[in-house]
């Protein structure tokens, strides 16, 4: 049951994808048909699709026509142009994380060769 | 992971994007529409005809051939779909006797 929540919520958010260029307003009904049916079963959003639609006002976002996406101050920032909500990601995680594997292969070799 | 719509979970599983024809409806002017699924509501199906437009049509008095994915149709009665379309996935269905 779960197993055919989830997989609703990618067809919906890939018709909303598809609809969007021509019916913007079903796409928005798409989104909140997928926002029901996660409601409903407490399902996480797919981690690709949760920053396609707009916290705020809830509609459909395309980078691009509807929405702005920025790097700055460390976090992936998406700027709904239909209400302007600004949703901030934070990518401080991912930047630490690609430090210390450029720096811990190379303490490894210099310990081997004392 | 799209495509796993099958006759066994329909009912179940989400409408929208599915091709559609009406088979039977009480009211004549419903019967033989056919095209693709828009929309979808508690009592209402929403089609797109070729042309452009849009037709909403009751559940509960019509009887809908649903093309699949894969190539198959399915016949259902309306009447077992008429609930919200987040409501379907929980829903138990009755046989009729």
């Amino acid at each position: 049951m779960i197993k055919i929540a989830y997989e609703r919520l990618e067809i919906l958010f890939k018709m909303a994808e598809e609809e969007f260029s021509l019916h913007p307003l079903r796409s928005h009904r798409y989104v909140e048909m997928a926002r029901n049916i996660a409601q409903k079963y407490n399902l996480k959003m797919p981690s690709y699709w949760r920053c396609r639609y707009c916290k705020g006002c809830k509609r459909f976002l395309k980078p691009g026509l509807n929405s702005k996406v920025r790097l700055n101050q460390q976090a992936v920032t998406v700027k709904c142009l239909e209400c302007g909500e600004v949703s901030t990601m934070p990518y401080v995680k991912e930047q630490k994380s690609k430090r210390r594997k450029k720096i811990e292969p190379r303490t490894f070799q210099e310990g081997t060769h004392e | 992971m799209v495509g796993m719509i099958t006759p066994q979970n329909i009912m179940r599983h989400e409408l929208v994007g599915l091709g559609v024809r009406v088979a039977r409806s009480t009211h004549q002017g419903f019967t033989g529409l056919e095209g693709k699924v828009v929309n979808e509501t508690k009592n209402t199906l929403t089609l797109e005809d070729g042309e452009g437009r849009e037709k909403t049509i009751p559940k509960k008095t019509s009887t809908f051939h649903f093309k699949l994915p894969d190539g198959g149709t399915v016949e259902i009665e309306g009447r077992i779909i008429v609930s919200r379309p987040e409501d379907r996935i929980k829903k138990r269905f009755k046989k009729h006797g």
